[in-house]
């Protein structure tokens, strides 16, 4: 029986002697409430009187013994929050004094902050700021840190299943030309001499890809497969370095070993087309056409040349290629894969949970742009998706939401072929990652600001086979060690995995740039905020009676001070200095605030107390040493008595110290600890889902001894490190300079002659 | 003033005044039980050697005059950061020593210097990391590699059940 259920059980069993007790009180009873009663009991007239067991004070008929019970002040009773899972019973007369430490009485701190993504004018600066943050010690530092963190393991993949799409698996398990394990040790394989696996072919071309994807609204098409069976090839034709089309028959592209992730299909690999009354709209809506005529040498456009009925009386739309050089029209070959235009027949389908957008990786091989589901390659698509089942388990991942197209035969088919390009005549710099000038971190910071009109556009959301689809305008690919680590796409974002996938990752790790603005922003609710501007949440757990210190100390102190108040930085962290100095200390002189990356949280530390290290006065009779484990031999009720001493933040970190610690700090949690319910969905017989109480967890929460009153910190004057300081340049002019609005005297200056040869004397 | 003989585990003796003595409840207790008739008393308080035992001296002795300590509230907010400075000087010693120092408090009962010795070591492990904690007291990390990864994500309601 589960606490709930005993506590309402209790609660029934008194309500039911209450009714039994008012059925057996006498007449005479029923309204007697005289405590110097001097009648005569009389059986079922009336009875004695008595005074209460629990000696409370009260006297009463003894009758009314049961109904004195629901009121007696030193009747133990369960708990008000019993049904939260506190387990104490306790005298009646506490439970108000007991309310206030109640474990099960929690309070979820709902406090928000916010920061802008940092300025492109500004990253120099904070890449600067970001070198030393391995052991972070300044406060704003580790929680802009943490901020990012939070919001990169945000970035989820979730996965789906169909049954349409297992049954499709299963049936080209067998027909499966590789081994997705093959495909996985190939991954395995991938070279390890930078962080960066891809390389972007053609710039030009990519970038007019892009275009044209940015520009497609509504494309109302979709490939299919007609014959209902599998494919190996895409399209026809593939773009080759010379911007030449070539007629290649199709194969499985087996070499986006680093690409599984998704974004699949090539925006420049050509369907054929048919020119009919669509294409007007459709050239309207993706700039082809425009974008042909503005790259006049490049081949980026793809238009839709006609809509034509065949003669199984299905309307098609046929893509075509143009080749901008030319200006001609290339119709492709007939084995190429027509497009379709169909309604949706994927309504009837469950539907599926709503995801976060994942990063798209850059697939851009030889000249061909993969994005998906624009165009994805059937076989190579399964075999893709199987690579991530082998990573993660999943069959299948939705964007947005919406599930894909990988379930139905209406598929993109795209050729692909490898091809090594000369890129040195473009003039640019490799943009290995294909981001295009920003980094990583700042890529996924955009992703997670979405389609904000003020964020930058890196997806663009269409409308296909009935569903909203994004499909990204940005590509960039992760590096494949950490697709080593079969993590999941927020785990990949987070710095530990990415130091785990490779040493040379972690040196210094990408994710330890801060792409996030250190100074906090408070934005009222009522206001409306930008919403290029991420919002954080605190959302940490505490009882009832620590949560107005950490509300204090930790967001009214802390989080306000975090601005230069508290800590204050070198006037020049602009240009690089890393310097900073806390201006205050809690309490006492020597005691100081850290955070904590594994909690998240805030903690304050206090100063040096009895030195560990200090030889022993008189060794030879003590039976302690210094190489001794001291504390955990004192007895446990010391133990506790010491533990009873430190906040919640210290106890969660002694609780992983040692199995003796956990035991002595599991015997606290009932006083010091609080206790949350675990939910968890389940279904029903019928078919219905309800959530249960699955167990009840206990834990102690963050918080910190309160801090009453801060005290100025005995630090040096900041002028004193400016004097010392790297980045500040001292220019000592030793000739006068004239001034802005001097400008014919400055064009004389100009070639060296000093102002005073060149001004006129004063008469 | 009276005194009385404090002997060491090793069979030293030391002289205290009554009234400092009492300031350890064992030794108040002892005094006023019915088998201490004879003038020359002594105490023989097992685990306090000659080395903690002058020491256990030296602090109640400063604090003689301090009032009795208040009654531990258990609502109240048990704070670490009101040692007096005497006592942060005082406490300044290894860690043998002080580990030494509570047994004897606790053996004699002695509220006040068990609470600021307890707070020391209390002091000591507050704000750092578990391994910083190891490195502190030389605790053994006695989990094994999957108990340490779990009893970082796992709540302990839920680490006792699987243990």
């Amino acid at each position: 029986m589960t606490t709930t259920s005993k506590c309402l059980h209790s609660v029934f069993e008194l309500s039911d002697s209450l009714i039994f007790a008012m059925e057996e009180l006498h007449i005479h009873c029923l309204k007697c409430v005289n405590r110097r009663c001097m009648i005569r009991p009389e059986p079922n007239v009336s009875c004695d009187l008595m005074g209460c067991p629990l000696v409370c004070g009260a006297v009463f008929h003894s009758c009314k013994l049961n109904e004195h019970r629901l009121l007696c002040p030193y009747e133990r009773v369960p708990c008000l929050n019993c049904g939260f899972g506190c387990p104490f019973n306790l005298a009646r007369v506490k439970m108000a004094q007991h309310l206030e430490t109640c474990p099960a009485s929690i309070v979820c701190c709902t406090m928000e902050w916010n920061r802008w993504p940092v300025s492109y004018a500004d990253r120099k600066s904070y890449d600067n700021l970001s070198k030393e943050v391995c052991d972070v010690e300044q406060l704003d530092m580790a929680l802009a840190l943490q901020d990012q963190r939070m919001l990169l393991e945000s970035l989820k993949v979730v996965t789906t299943v169909t049954k349409a799409l297992e049954e499709q698996n299963q049936d080209s398990s067998s027909r499966q030309e590789s081994n997705p394990e093959n495909e996985f040790i190939e991954m395995d394989e991938e070279p390890y001499g930078g962080p960066y696996t891809t390389s972007v072919e053609n710039r030009r071309s990519f970038a007019v890809t892009l275009d044209v994807l940015r520009s497609a609204k509504n494309i109302d098409f979709i490939v299919e497969n007609t014959n209902g069976e599998e494919q190996n090839g895409g399209c026809s034709g593939v773009r080759n370095g010379d911007g030449e089309f070539s007629n290649e028959t199709t194969k499985e592209s087996d070499t986006d070993s680093d690409s599984d992730l998704g974004a699949v299909g090539g925006a420049d690999c050509p369907f054929p087309v048919d020119p009919e009354d669509e294409r007007d709209d459709w050239l309207e809506n993706s700039g082809c056409g425009d974008s042909s005529e503005e790259e006049g040498e490049m081949n980026g456009g793809i238009e839709l040349s006609e809509l034509h009925n065949e003669g199984d009386g299905v309307s098609q739309v046929r893509l075509e290629r143009v080749n901008g050089s030319s200006n001609a029209r290339q119709v492709l070959s007939d084995h190429s894969i027509p497009v379709l235009a169909q309604e949706p027949e994927m309504a009837h389908l469950p539907q599926l949970p709503l995801p976060l957008p994942i990063p798209v990786p850059n697939l851009m091989h030889n000249n061909v742009l993969h994005h998906l589901p624009f165009r994805i390659e059937d076989r190579w698509l399964e075999r893709k998706l199987e690579n991530l089942q082998a990573l993660r388990g999943m069959n299948l991942f939705t964007i947005k939401g919406r599930r894909t197209l990988f379930s139905d035969p209406y598929l993109f088919k795209a050729k692909m072929e490898d091809k090594a390009v000369d890129t040195s005549d473009l003039e640019v710099a490799d943009d290995l990652m294909g981001l295009h000038g920003i980094d990583l971190i700042t890529a996924a910071l955009l992703f997670c600001l979405g389609d904000s009109p003020g964020g930058r556009g890196i997806s663009d959301c269409r409308f296909v086979d009935g569903y909203r689809i994004d499909f990204g305008t940005q590509t960039f690919s992760l590096p494949s060690a950490i697709l080593a680590t079969s993590t999941m796409v927020g785990d990949i974002a987070s710095a530990s995995a990415c130091d785990h996938a490779s040493p040379q990752l972690s040196n210094p790790s990408p994710f330890h740039t801060l792409r996030l603005d250190l100074v906090l922003e408070c934005v009222a609710r009522y206001q409306t905020k930008q919403r290029s501007m991420f919002t954080f949440v605190c959302g940490q757990l505490f009882r009832r009676d620590e949560f107005s210190s950490h509300f204090k100390n930790v967001h009214g102190d802390i989080h306000a001070g975090l601005n230069g108040w508290m800590e204050q930085r070198c006037p020049l962290a602009y240009y690089g200095c890393t310097y900073s100095q806390r201006r205050f200390c809690p309490s006492v002189q020597g005691f100081r605030v850290i955070h904590d990356r594994h909690l998240g949280s805030f903690g304050v530390q206090p100063g040096l107390a009895a030195c560990p290290n200090e030889p022993l006065s008189r060794t030879d009779t003590c039976q302690f040493r210094s190489h001794c484990d001291h504390l955990s031999d004192l007895p446990f009720e010391l133990l506790q008595y010491i533990a009873s001493f430190l906040d919640g933040f210290s106890l969660c970190q002694l609780s992983i110290v040692s199995r003796t610690m956990r035991d002595v700090c599991a015997s606290l949690l009932q006083s010091r600890g609080m206790v949350v319910l675990l939910w968890e969905k389940t279904k029903q017989v019928d078919g219905t889902s309800s959530w249960q109480i699955q167990d009840k967890v206990w834990r102690f929460s963050t918080a910190f001894d309160t801090v009453n009153e801060w005290k100025f910190a005995n630090i040096s004057s900041m002028a004193d490190h400016l004097k010392m300081c790297t980045f500040n340049t001292i220019t000592r002019r030793e000739e006068a300079v004239p001034l802005p609005c001097m400008s014919f005297t400055r064009e004389l200056t100009k070639e060296g002659r000093s102002l005073r040869s060149v001004l006129k004397p004063v008469i | 003033m009276p005194t009385i003989k404090l002997q060491s585990s090793d069979g030293e003796m030391f002289e205290v005044d009554v009234e400092i003595a009492k300031q350890s409840v064992t030794i108040k207790t002892m005094l006023e039980g019915k088998w201490y008739t004879g003038v020359d008393r002594w105490v023989t308080p097992p685990n306090v050697s000659s080395l903690i035992c002058p020491q256990v001296i030296q602090w109640c002795t400063h604090h003689k005059d301090d009032p009795p300590p208040p009654e531990d509230d258990e609502n109240k907010e048990k704070r670490t950061d009101d040692i007096p400075v005497w006592d942060q000087e005082f406490l300044k010693v290894d860690q043998g020593t002080l580990f030494e120092l509570i047994l004897a408090a606790n053996y004699l009962d002695i509220k006040g210097l068990l609470d600021v010795t307890c707070k020391t070591v209390a002091n000591m492990i507050k704000g750092k990391t578990p391994e910083e904690i190891r490195k502190t007291f030389n605790i053994k990390n006695d989990f094994t590699e999957e108990e340490e990864a779990q009893v970082k994500q796992v709540p302990f309601t839920l680490w006792h059940k699987k243990k």
